[in-house]
């Protein structure tokens, strides 16, 4: 593909897509835009009138009170990051289901490692570890150096 | 009302005297790493299926937080064994990306050339877990003779058959020299040969088509609503590959391959799928072949560019197509030598959602072939329980019976 042909590309999603918060990034291969946690669902039901299918959906922890939550779709070549930021006490957010089914082991995940609640999600439950691991292994506040011992032992049975 | 109601509930138990719920795995008889699939079945015909899956998880994210960007690399390698390169490769792509850093030709077309060899050899392996899992021994052991000489010129280039270490930020360690490359070139010709045949056989062979076509399919609504990714969503046709649609490495160079697509989204279509996907990976590898001997070689032609440890806060994306399907990396940078955060999303992980469309309805021996289809990146046992709800009594099966029960279908 013609880079020109590409860029044009690029600039068409984040013209699209920018109406729905603040397009912060653009380079070759992507849009980043920023939402208010308030409109988020709005920009999601925006992005699926456009694709059904979503990519990721990945959590990172400031540590200054503030957890981004990130969506990710490929919209013509171009992936879509979403992001938007929640408080990190009793963090607490709308899930992406009733939108993308495809979001149902993300969001588990995320839950898991990070401690979001994604409210009406089908079965939010922990995905990859058992129940007596650390609660959000990848918070900053869980050290899990510093930890006598991360992981119970679990009894038989 | 009072009456219907408790109808309603003798029917409920009636079903569930007839419900069996079969844990598969941990241990599976499929695969050599741990999952464990929760199969309720209604006789010989499977009613739901749980996914359980996380018995291999590592922690790879947060290790990757704690080392510097190099280490990282070999980090990323290790996560799968069979698509150690894609891993690494994209990697460094969501590094540079970071950066801005452009990587020289020769490299982009060396990164190319391992990628499509490590699409041929995985695609070599899934033929040949479906043939031994359908009883047919002769055709895994001809994938397995097949896919040496793929793993031959892996070994040849890098000197590993595994974690080839081929890759780095700013491009690529090692390059391939003229006598490897027109090796690779020869054995082409005898892997498109090969291919050829075990198109025949799946296509032709009754048997095989009997066992596989109509089993386990997976709509292209489902595939698109659940996200599915990879060959399993271009088998029930659509028309999706990182590849074609968003091209890396020296994949906007090489347009001479088409995007495999199939209809059906059954078994037999996911088999011909990836059949049908390795002579486009061979016309791709052949392209890159030719078009690397034309390229300044080292010391003239570079095989990287030198990248900075320490990288401004910044984030970024890296897409790539691997033999299972779209992987993802996420990376943010801090101003240090470490990412802050780190996000891998494979492709296995975003298909575990198809196994529930794909296994309600269907008869229980056809379950090693139809979780074989989607060729995750998972687990494998040498037996299997099977407990009866009402009672709790439990009966254990091995490998052995279920793979007979399976065979007992062809």
């Amino acid at each position: 593909m013609k880079t020109t042909a590409k860029t044009a590309k690029i600039t068409n999603i984040a013209k699209r897509f920018g109406k729905l918060g603040k397009v912060y990034k653009q380079d070759k291969r992507a849009v980043w835009i920023d939402v208010p946690s308030k409109d988020i669902m709005k920009a999601l039901g925006e992005v699926r009138k456009a694709t059904e299918r979503i990519s990721d959906i990945s959590i990172y922890d400031t540590g200054k009170g503030l957890l981004e939550v990130m969506y990710r779709f490929f919209i013509s070549g171009t992936v879509l990051n979403i992001k938007t930021r929640i408080n990190d006490v009793k963090p607490r957010i709308n899930t992406a289901v009733r939108l993308f089914p495809g979001a149902l082991l993300f969001e588990r995940e995320q839950h898991e490692m990070f401690g979001v609640w994604f409210s009406g999600h089908p079965g939010l439950d922990k995905v990859l570890f058992a129940k007596t691991t650390p609660e959000t292994p990848l918070r900053k506040k869980c050290i899990l150096d510093k930890m006598k011992n991360p992981v119970k032992e679990e009894k038989d049975g | 009302m009072a009456e219907e109601s408790r109808g309603r509930e003798n029917e409920k138990k009636a079903e569930e005297r007839k419900t069996y719920t079969l844990p598969v795995g941990p241990q599976h008889p499929l695969y050599v790493e741990a999952e464990n699939l929760m199969v309720h079945v209604d006789g010989e015909t499977i009613t739901d299926v749980d996914v359980n899956i996380g018995y291999m998880h590592r922690g790879i994210e947060e290790m990757m937080q704690r080392r510097n960007y190099l280490q990282n690399i070999y980090l990323a390698e290790r996560i799968c064994g069979i698509c150690s390169f894609i891993h690494s490769c994209t990697y460094c792509q969501a590094v540079e990306n970071l950066t801005g850093l452009e990587i020289p030709d020769r490299a982009a077309y060396i990164r190319t050339i391992m990628l499509e060899l490590e699409r041929l050899h995985s695609h070599f392996l899934f033929l040949g877990v479906m043939g031994y899992e359908m009883g047919l021994d002769t055709i895994f052991q001809y994938t397995w003779r097949d896919r040496e000489h793929i793993m031959e010129m892996l070994e040849e280039i890098s000197g590993n058959r595994v974690n080839y270490a081929m890759t780095t930020i700013g491009g690529v360690r090692r390059d391939i020299p003229e006598t490897i490359r027109k090796n690779m070139l020869d054995k082409l010709s005898l892997i498109e040969k090969r291919v050829g045949y075990y198109n025949n056989v799946f296509m032709e062979d009754r048997v095989i088509r009997k066992r596989t076509q109509g089993i386990g399919v997976l709509s292209k609504a489902d595939a698109n609503k659940f996200s599915i990714q990879g060959p399993v969503l271009r088998a029930s046709g659509v028309n999706y590959d990182v590849r074609w649609h968003a091209p890396y490495a020296a994949y906007p160079k090489i347009r001479d391959w088409k995007v495999i697509t199939e209809k059906e989204g059954d078994v037999h279509a996911r088999v011909v799928q990836k059949i049908l996907e390795m002579p486009e990976a061979a016309k791709i590898l052949r392209t890159a072949l030719n078009k690397l001997a034309k390229l300044p070689k080292p010391p003239k032609g570079e095989l990287k560019v030198k990248a900075s440890l320490s990288i401004p806060e910044a984030e970024a994306i890296s897409i790539t197509e691997a033999p299972r399907g779209e992987l993802l990396y996420y990376a943010k940078s801090n101003g240090t030598d470490q990412p802050e955060r780190m996000r891998i999303r494979t492709p296995s992980f975003s298909n575990m959602l198809s196994l529930r469309p794909i296994l309600k309805g269907q008869q229980l021996a056809d379950l090693p072939v139809i979780v074989g289809s989607i060729d995750p990146c998972f687990s494998c046992t040498d037996r299997v329980t099977l407990v009866e709800e009402r009672t709790g009594k439990t009966r254990t099966v091995d490998a052995t019976y279920l793979k007979r029960l399976g065979e007992s279908r062809g």
